[in-house]
């Protein structure tokens, strides 16, 4: 039982996890407001458009919130939220079929990036490019896909991405192998 | 034979160093796959930048996610309350219909006593269920909603239909149980008495 009289912050993550069981006010409050730029970021990632990743973000702290009772602190609360984070993305792309209706941003719509060190018609190439990249990648495969974005965004080790997706590391290391093999021929095929 | 997936990409990452693979000099397949994979490792990476939301978002995704989780704990208290509730009203009713069943049996079962002259207050002060239940409920129970059960069960048990005896007292009924009708009686009580874990 987490020590009411620590300032939350102070409170390690095991901690953190049993002030929020507690239902110690303010708790579950602290997890979201530590993870939900990378919870976001994965979600959009996987759907590339705000709207969507906004809402799968909530839903990824809500289910974090309804199985804190199953969490035994085997891995950190990052990869627990990835974990439930990978599960809802690919659920709901699952129900929205292959690929989203809107796969990326309109790079007009970007207005809050800071891009003021680079040169506008660079920026524009290198937003260009990254487009085509993120439209591939929302092609690939759901596991190849998922595989993709927690090593190659989220920083991930092959174990830890084989602990979110219930699989080996040789599978790991499989899937991402062809996740890229395969994202260069979506990248040619598009010229 | 070629360098597998693991292999590849374990080159790919640094992780092995080309120099302990002496295949891969050997062989122009597997370098030219090597190459592919880092090419392709760097465009993912250059398509890491996600769009950054306006500076309220975050703060508008924190309360959302504070609303949903306050519903979800407050129907979570509703449940539990009527769960609660629940635990409480079986075992309460399981008694109530117990108590009903035993007073009907042992009633049904004694033997009538033989009528005092001139009447005696206290055997007529229990005459029947119906009035045990209402004794029951002068007692300042009335709020027991067991006890209201109880009463009411007596209470619409017919006197005539299971041909009982008027003057016959629940407490004589009870004290004059055979063996087997007391064993029945404990292991009822016994079996109510002890925590059923619902």
């Amino acid at each position: 039982m987490a020590d009411a009289d620590v300032p939350l912050d102070a409170l390690d993550e095991k901690a953190l996890i049993e002030a929020c069981r507690a239902n110690q006010p303010g708790a579950f409050d602290l997890v979201v407001e530590r993870h939900r730029r990378p919870v976001y970021q994965l979600c959009y990632r996987f759907v590339g458009n705000h709207e969507d990743a906004s809402d799968l973000s909530q839903d990824v702290f809500l289910r974090a919130y309804r199985g804190l009772a199953g969490f035994r602190g085997q891995s950190s609360i990052a990869t627990w939220l990835y974990r439930i984070g990978v599960n809802v993305c690919l659920n709901k792309l699952s129900a929205k079929g292959s690929t989203l209706g809107k796969l990326t941003e309109p790079i007009a719509d970007r207005q809050f990036e800071d891009t003021h060190a680079e040169p506008a018609s660079e920026r524009v190439l290198r937003d260009e490019r990254a487009a085509r990249v993120r439209a591939a990648i929302a092609r690939l495969p759901r596991t190849q896909r998922a595989t993709l974005i927690l090593r190659t965004y989220h920083e991930m080790s092959h174990q830890e991405i084989a602990g979110v997706l219930g699989s080996t590391v040789g599978a790991v290391k499989a899937n991402f192998f062809h996740a890229l093999a395969n994202l260069k021929k979506l990248l040619e095929e598009k010229g | 034979m070629h360098l597998n997936a693991a292999d590849l990409v374990d080159l790919a990452e640094g992780a092995r160093s080309e120099s302990s693979v002496p295949h891969l000099a050997q062989c122009a397949q597997c370098r030219r796959q090597l190459l592919e994979l880092r090419d392709m490792m760097d465009a993912a990476a250059g398509a890491a930048q996600v769009p950054e939301p306006s500076p309220v978002f975050w703060d508008h995704l924190s309360r959302r996610v504070h609303l949903a989780v306050a519903e979800e704990a407050g129907a979570r208290r509703g449940w539990r309350d009527r769960l609660a509730w629940r635990r409480g009203f079986i075992p309460a009713s399981a008694v109530a219909l117990a108590v009903a069943l035993i007073v009907g049996v042992v009633t049904w079962r004694a033997p009538a006593p033989q009528p005092a002259a001139g009447g005696n207050p206290s055997t007529e002060a229990a005459l029947s269920p119906a009035a045990a239940g209402a004794d029951l409920l002068d007692d300042g129970a009335d709020d027991d909603d067991s006890l209201i059960l109880v009463a009411d069960l007596s209470a619409a048990a017919d006197a005539d239909e299971v041909n009982i005896e008027p003057a016959v007292s629940a407490e004589h009924a009870v004290i004059h149980l055979n063996g087997d009708e007391l064993r029945e009686l404990q292991r009822l009580l016994q079996q109510e008495l002890t925590p059923s874990g619902v």
